[in-house]
């Protein structure tokens, strides 16, 4: 048996390759035994990608040479094939240079010795390799050329370069994944492996979660910054299996670089600055390690020693037993009056200015637990109400904490009446307070724990950054006026995101109105003007007298204000067109759809546009405000070029559109009635701009307009097959919509465009046939303008029109069938 | 049925080697004459290949008012579409 024989049938199965190398040992003195194994190969060059075969042969080859190599470490036939297969690398054959990589990427970790003049050109070459116009030879050289990289910190390093530009910009997502697979961590490569966590393709992101950063080992390599990104995008991403892929990174490898314990754990991710995320991998911990909720415990030391991270992990705790509905193991949490005493000892260390951060975090995190908790017990109710009002009369609280006491007093509370009357009571002494006794104030002074002592209290105290200074003394009253009076507001405005009912039936919410709200909307202070103005945007929520009121002082705001005055106020209208209805308003119509469309278009502020985008948005699918007017302004954003940098507006119009025209079989309708016009319109825009620009092109466009259309994808349908007949003639409309746009296309590709869209329509036969007879009336009509149209255009053309014709004709012999 | 055993087997058949052929390795190592690379137009000039930041727009987010976003408000429906 000859070595080429030897190898032949190696091809078949990997089971006998022990045996075989054996036998291919044995002739390995054979006089043509390098030229067989040359022979084999040079086959193997030929052989089309796919073969497993071919597979098999090159596995037993690699095999062979390591067998060789212990068994007989003087003949070396590593570097020889290494040698042949140099010339096939750049061979015109794509086959042959795909299957030269592929050996190179296999043989060349064999290799002990490698001439310095062979190693350099095999470099060069596969240098070109990977940037090779096949993806399939760009994979198999990325493979080997990775094996070529040397660690080195230097800067100039063509290898490592080049793995990373194709790891950015390679078209094929096999492509990268082989960099990130086989690129060498380190420093210099470490940002741009970690980026591919939001690579566009999901078995890359999955990779990086599931091999790459695994191979890094400890998670605490990676910076607090890096580590907290990784999460959020692993936790947030779309694709479950991503999800999954970094759950279970930080579920079973972080947690044990971690000592398996969850504290530790969250004393790596810096949770004061980065709550969220911390909360959200912490709940994913959990679901995947269910086991982990059951074991968990609470003991009495647990509460009173808290930190950020326990108080953390505990929220994280109680809300997934409240999203999942794990009564019984969310009584591991105390009950409410117990709760109340935890967070009244955090009250206590937020008057001290080296506890104050740590104890506002913690005091966050109980609120929301106590948030989840059931508020049966009327005792620990009442504790906690009392300890919340004490509270909010006496502590310095953040914006989000104030927000958070007063949602809780909300939830504490039997009515909204009661509910009003003690925030009320709380916001005028602190008012009167600011006003009366400005200067008597200390921060270490403890505030009063009853509700009796409240008088000489800290209400005016300097805010929580001021707090850094030494010189309190030094501010002055008015500076310490207004922080009062913004303080104030900060509660008015809590106040009013909780409440519901009609203002009228609300005396003491006409009173802030009156005694505080109003001055503050005409005061000379611009954070007090905005912070009263929100104000004023609740109220008006409540009332729609007012807000009729007031909707030309915020049409004035956004002519003439700030670009903070200028997004209150398109909020504040917006809410008033969507809480009260649109017909009330509509003296305003002019005026406000001309500011909708004006922020629309303003690609200089790209948060406006987005605002004013979101705005017609809701005001489209929640009240059907003016369809006509915005549906083409929309759609024409939705694909303008200069709009795609701006994600968030693609993002809440990618998610509107199938919303509002699946939604309701009439808004199909409305795209239908602009339809030809909107997309004339883009065909314009388009029209000057280098194909290779874009990422959408203009059929891509007509495609997707033409998808919101299909009468087939409605919701309604999906739901009830009975209303099978929704929409049935839209696209018989729609195509006699698109005859009467022919002639305003411009000839050439936009017309040819245009009319291949007819090809695409779906037309039931079911139809009446007066329907029919009246579109082929109206292609005929469009037909004797005679217009210029290339032949496969006509060619649509009078394919429709017969399509029309034998539809025509069947639905008459139907309906005379019916007659009888 | 039989044709699909027929077209396996032929698939079979395909894929195995005939290690005896002659290679006529000056044709089978011919060097290109024009360029291999890919042309520049080709390579992914836009965001590097990643996905945009998600703002995690949804229904809930559609629905609410922006200035009391715990308010959820239903589409107006109207029966007679």
């Amino acid at each position: 048996m000859s070595a080429l024989q030897v190898i032949a049938s190696s091809q078949n199965s990997v089971s006998s390759h022990r045996k075989l190398c054996n036998k291919l040992f044995a002739l390995r003195l054979q006089d043509t035994f390098l030229q067989d194994i040359f022979q084999s190969i040079n086959i193997v060059l030929t052989i089309k990608k796919g073969n497993t075969n071919a597979d098999r042969v090159l596995r037993f080859i690699v095999t062979f040479i390591n067998y060789l190599q212990q068994k007989d470490p003087e003949t070396d036939i590593a570097q020889p094939v290494l040698k042949h297969v140099l010339k096939g690398l750049d061979a015109k054959d794509k086959t042959v240079r795909f299957r030269s990589c592929q050996v190179v990427a296999r043989v060349i970790n064999s290799v002990k010795e490698i001439d310095d003049d062979i190693y350099s050109i095999l470099r060069e070459k596969l240098l070109d390799r990977v940037v090779d116009r096949e993806a399939f030879v760009r994979l198999e050289a990325v493979i080997a050329l990775s094996r070529l990289q040397e660690d080195t910190q230097e800067e100039e390093n063509d290898v490592r370069n080049m793995l990373l530009f194709l790891l950015q910009n390679d078209p094929s997502p096999d492509v990268r994944r082989a960099v990130l697979l086989n690129i060498e961590v380190s420093k210099a490569t470490l940002p741009f492996i970690l980026e591919r966590a939001r690579d566009v393709d999901a078995t890359n992101r999955k990779c990086v979660y599931s091999k790459v950063i695994p191979k890094i080992g400890d998670f605490r390599y990676l910076s607090i910054k890096k580590r907290v990104r990784i999460l959020k995008w692993g936790m947030n991403d779309r694709d479950d299996s991503v999800q999954q892929a970094a759950a279970n990174m930080l579920a079973y490898q972080w947690i044990e670089s971690a000592d398996n314990n969850l504290l530790e754990l969250l004393e790596r991710l810096d949770v004061v600055q980065n709550s969220e995320v911390a909360n959200l991998a912490i709940k994913c911990f959990f679901t995947t390690r269910l086991e982990t909720l059951t074991e968990i415990e609470f003991p009495d030391q647990f509460w009173l020693e808290l930190t950020a991270e326990s108080a953390l992990l505990a929220r994280s705790f109680s809300e997934v037993c409240a999203e999942k509905n794990f009564g019984e193991l969310a009584e591991k949490i105390p009950e409410v009056s117990q709760l109340t005493f935890f967070i009244e000892k955090q009250y206590v260390a937020l008057r001290d200015r080296s506890t104050y951060e740590e104890a506002s975090f913690i005091i966050e995190q109980l609120l929301l637990i106590a948030l989840n908790q059931d508020m049966a017990d009327e005792i620990g109710r009442r504790k906690l109400l009392k300890s919340l009002t004490n509270s909010l009369s006496t502590s310095l609280l953040s914006e989000n904490l104030i927000s958070l006491h007063v949602e809780l007093l909300k939830k504490l509370c039997s009515t909204e009446t009661d509910f009003c009357s003690l925030l009320v009571e709380i916001i005028t002494d602190m008012f009167e307070q600011g006003h009366l006794d400005p200067t008597k104030e200390s921060l270490e002074e403890a505030p009063p724990q009853s509700s009796q002592e409240k008088e000489k209290d800290t209400a005016s105290s300097p805010s929580p950054s001021n707090m850094e200074e030494d010189g309190a003394n030094e501010e002055t009253e008015e500076y310490k006026e207004a922080f009062n009076e913004i303080r104030c507001l900060s509660y008015v405005q809590a106040l009013f995101e909780n409440i519901s009912s009609p203002l009228n039936e609300n005396l003491y919410v006409v009173d802030l109105l009156k005694s505080l709200i109003i001055p503050a909307v005409k005061s000379h202070d611009l954070p007090i003007r905005e912070k009263g103005l929100e104000c004023l945007s609740l109220v008006c929520l409540l009332n729609s007298d007012l807000a009729y009121e007031n909707i030309a002082l915020y049409l004035h705001c956004f002519e003439k204000g700030t670009d903070n005055l200028k997004i209150i106020a398109l909020r504040t209208l917006t809410d008033i067109f969507l809480q009260h209805g649109k017909e009330r308003f509509s003296a305003f119509d002019e005026q406000f759809s001309s500011l909708l469309l004006e922020s629309l278009f303003n690609i200089d502020e790209p948060e406006l546009q987005t605002l004013s985008a979101e705005a017609i948005a809701k005001l489209l699918v929640i009240v059907h405000y003016r369809d006509e007017v915005f549906l083409k302004p929309l759609i024409i954003q939705y694909f303008e070029p200069n709009t795609v940098e701006n994600y968030a507006l693609r993002q809440v119009l990618g998610y509107f559109f199938p919303v509002y025209v699946y939604g309701l079989p009439e808004n199909q309708w409305k795209v239908v009635e602009v339809f030809c016009d909107t997309l004339l319109n883009l065909l314009e825009v388009y029209r000057d701009i280098d194909e290779d620009d874009l990422q959408l092109s203009t059929s891509q466009i007509a495609l997707q307009m033409l998808d919101w259309t299909d009468n087939e994808k409605l919701f309604e349908k999906k739901v009830n097959s009975e209303s099978s007949t929704a929409n049935q003639k839209i696209h018989l409309q729609l195509a006699n919509n698109i005859f009467e746009s022919l002639p305003r296309a411009s000839e050439g590709k936009e017309r040819k465009l245009i009319v291949s869209l007819l090809g695409k329509l779906n037309i039931p036969d079911t139809l009446p046939s007066e329907d029919f007879s009246k579109s082929i009336r109206k292609l005929q009509t469009f037909e004797n303008y005679g217009l210029t149209l290339d032949s496969s255009s006509m060619n649509i053309l009078s394919k429709f029109d017969t399509m029309l014709r034998n539809k025509e004709e069947a639905a008459r012999e139907r309906e005379e069938q019916e007659e009888k | 049925t039989s044709t699909s055993l027929e077209r396996r087997r032929r698939r079979e058949t395909d894929n195995t080697i005939d290690f005896t052929k002659e290679v006529d390795l000056d044709s089978l190592l011919t060097p290109a004459s024009g360029s291999l690379k890919l042309p520049k137009s080709h390579w992914k000039k836009h965001n590097r290949c990643l996905l945009p930041d998600d703002y995690q727009y949804d229904s809930k987010r559609l629905l609410q008012l922006f200035l009391k976003p715990k308010v959820t408000l239903m589409p107006y429906v109207s029966f007679n579409g």
